[in-house]
């Protein structure tokens, strides 16, 4: 077994994967950016390097700093959390050296299915469904893309060829708004994978996104840990996830299973994996592609597989045996996650920044959080606006929505605007109650799930704390309002009125 | 008494608010009025700006935070932003944030990517004007109207802050 182990990531998923290293007494080494704000993930390392550089390309990304650190730190795996190298054959390969291991797939399947054409491929030789009209050669010019596009028939989806996250992808409804897409599609998907090539596909409308969860081991064991189900997104990122889903029945459970686990031994997938399908509304479903990482939502998974996926892969990767096989495995209860975000809903989810000046996360029987903040933490624009992952267990679906509820209403965070009265409209809406998802639903339901409504108790908090004002600060502070003009919302003083 | 309006930001509804003490004899409790409401309530405070609201004979906590121009809390599961201002500004304070006229202001904190224009550059309506990222996600900032690019206070690589001035316009048929 290893003694010390390499974190390459930062925030919630490196602190997540510290915790079970040190619970198998394996040392934890962190690395940081000296320009990261919120390094709350060293609290949870026994060692901590710098990285050297500015940005996350020549920190967090840097391959040759990350492999150099490992060296000296003499660690005997690296992990690569999701995001950042998780899914970079490149940086797998430059961990193939003595007395060091990557926790992943190997470099070759990366490559393969790291390749969304490659892996659509693989899968439709196998005799598993793909995305009618998807197979593109990788490098086309702009005609070819326009021909293309008509060919496969309105609308399209864009997508880079070298990643997922809804990074470099883009939905296209008319012809005249293709090349524009594909312009913003390919800078995207350079600046996110360092790779602009892209491809298109026929869209379909309403899907569910459903997907499969595997782990293999180097001794011929391959299982699958059910389905997630994640169609509740915006911005083509996922924002809740749940398993099992609710639009799968046994069977068509067994033969996704099943699918994902013939896809996967054919490539010789060892490690953790995630094959992701799409399904539509007769019920048929569709290979989307395998992410060859932990995915953000694994917890769902560990919720109601009742194991701790990171254990396995570390175990995994140290070529022990999986600790179980398929039959010992069972579904037991209802779990979901659900993504606070940095953003203001109301404005299309655009990201915000700013300091957490209050973070009271709730606690409570089945309530699982995963975070990377703290008071004082600066959410700035380098980096990925998720503040945190909340995760409920109940028996039923319905059970595990209630505790959510209650948890997302006990959930504390001011000093920036979050997503976390949004997620609560969503998580009561009763098309969500009675699991009618799919992947348009936050678009289909906008208007309802971000409507404001101002209830007295707010007016009353807000006149006590208005009036309360000067008691606590000096009167200086205060600017007698009467006659002063103001230029607008910016330039609106703080003051107040005494009659 | 005290009198303030209060906005609520995001909603941008205002509201005329009278707080009234109910005197030494019963130091945390308030008649709070606006509208055609009157609540008595009473409010028990830390001295640090958290308490407790008894509304109804219900105990709601509340935690609140200041900041520059406003604040910011959470009571019963949501939180709020509210700033105090005056009637000079009720008036100005509805207009909405983004209808400086000419102004293009960044919808929201990130790095310039890419510039479309320039200065002196004849614009239509929906032309993409600049491109700005945050974490990753690109936004394609459009001119709302006709017009002639006059000022672009800032460079491809430069930081921006929500609501900062991007590119400003001068209106054609004016």
């Amino acid at each position: 077994m290893f003694r010390k182990v390499l974190i390459a990531n930062r925030g919630e998923i490196a602190i997540r994967i510290a915790k079970t290293l040190q619970m198998m007494g394996i040392r934890v080494v962190a690395i940081y950016s000296p320009e990261d704000h919120d390094v709350f993930h060293l609290r949870f390392a026994d060692e901590a390097y710098p990285l050297i550089g500015t940005s996350p390309k020549e920190t967090y990304l840097s391959i040759s700093q990350i492999i150099e650190i490992a060296k000296v730190a003499h660690v005997d795996a690296i992990h690569p959390g999701y995001g950042f190298l998780s899914e970079n054959p490149l940086f797998a390969e430059a961990c193939e050296q003595p007395g060091l291991t990557f926790i992943g797939p190997s470099p070759k399947v990366m490559r393969l299915l790291g390749d969304k054409l490659m892996a659509k491929k693989t899968a439709s030789q196998l005799g598993i469904p793909v995305i009618p009209g998807g197979e593109m050669p990788g490098r086309l010019d702009r005609n070819e893309i326009l021909q293309l596009a008509n060919s496969i028939g309105y609308p399209v989806l864009i997508k880079a060829t070298a990643g997922g996250g809804g990074k470099g992808m883009r939905l296209v409804h008319e012809s005249k708004d293709l090349l524009p897409a594909v312009e913003a599609a390919r800078r995207e998907a350079k600046a996110a994978f360092g790779d602009d090539r892209i491809f298109v596909e026929k869209y379909i409308s309403e899907p569910r996104h459903i997907e499969i969860q595997i782990l293999g081991d180097h001794h011929g064991n391959l299982v699958h840990l059910f389905d997630r189900e994640c169609s509740i997104q915006r911005r083509y990122q996922k924002i809740v996830e749940e398993s099992p889903s609710v639009a799968l029945t046994a069977s068509l459970r067994n033969r996704m299973g099943e699918a994902a686990v013939t896809a996967a031994k054919a490539v010789g997938y060892t490690n953790a994996g995630t094959v992701e399908f799409i399904l539509d509304k007769k019920g048929e479903f569709y290979f989307l592609e395998v992410n060859t990482r932990l995915q953000v939502e694994h917890p769902v998974t560990e919720m109601i597989a009742h194991r701790d996926l990171v254990e396995a892969q570390i175990l995994v990767a140290a070529n022990e045996k999986l600790p179980f096989i398929q039959k010992q495995l069972r579904m037991d209860g209802h779990a979901i996650e659900c993504r606070i975000y940095a953003e203001d809903t109301t404005r299309g989810f655009v990201p915000c920044t700013g300091i957490i000046e209050r973070y009271i996360p709730p606690d409570g029987p089945n309530i699982r959080v995963d975070s990377g903040v703290a008071e004082g933490t600066f959410i700035g624009v380098d980096y990925d606006p998720m503040i945190a992952k909340l995760i409920t267990w109940g028996e039923s679906r319905r059970r595990a929505i209630q505790k959510m509820v209650w948890a997302l209403q006990h959930f504390v965070i001011l000093g920036i605007t979050t997503n976390l009265d949004f997620l609560q409209q969503l998580f009561n809406h009763p098309e969500f109650v009675a699991g009618n998802l799919h992947t348009q639903f936050i678009k289909e339901h906008h208007d309802a799930l971000t409507q404001q409504f101002i209830p007295d108790e707010a007016i009353l908090v807000a006149a006590f704390t208005a009036s309360q004002h000067g008691k606590h600060e000096s009167s200086q502070t205060l600017t007698p309002t009467q006659g002063i003009k103001s230029g607008g919302p910016w330039d609106t003083l703080f003051g107040w009125r005494a009659f | 008494m005290q009198q303030f309006f209060l906005k609520s930001v995001g909603s941008d509804s205002l509201f005329d608010v009278e707080v009234d003490p109910a005197g030494k004899e019963y130091p945390n409790r308030y008649k709070i009025k606006w509208g055609g409401s009157v609540f008595q309530v009473e409010m028990q405070s830390d001295g640090k700006g958290d308490g407790i609201l008894h509304l109804d004979g219900t105990l709601l906590p509340f935690y609140v935070v200041q900041k520059k121009k406003s604040f910011q809390f959470w009571v019963k599961g949501k939180t709020y932003t509210f700033e105090v201002v005056n009637r000079v500004t009720k008036a100005e304070t509805s207009s909405d944030l983004w209808d400086n006229e000419g102004d293009i202001r960044a919808p929201m904190p990130g790095r310039i990517l890419k510039i479309a224009v320039d200065v002196g550059d004849l614009v239509t309506p929906n032309q993409v004007l600049l491109v700005l990222e945050s974490m990753k996600m690109e936004m394609s900032i459009t001119s709302p109207e006709e017009g002639e690019v006059v000022l672009i206070p800032r460079r491809v690589g430069d930081l921006v802050e929500l609501g900062e001035v991007l590119i400003k316009l001068e209106s054609l048929d004016g």
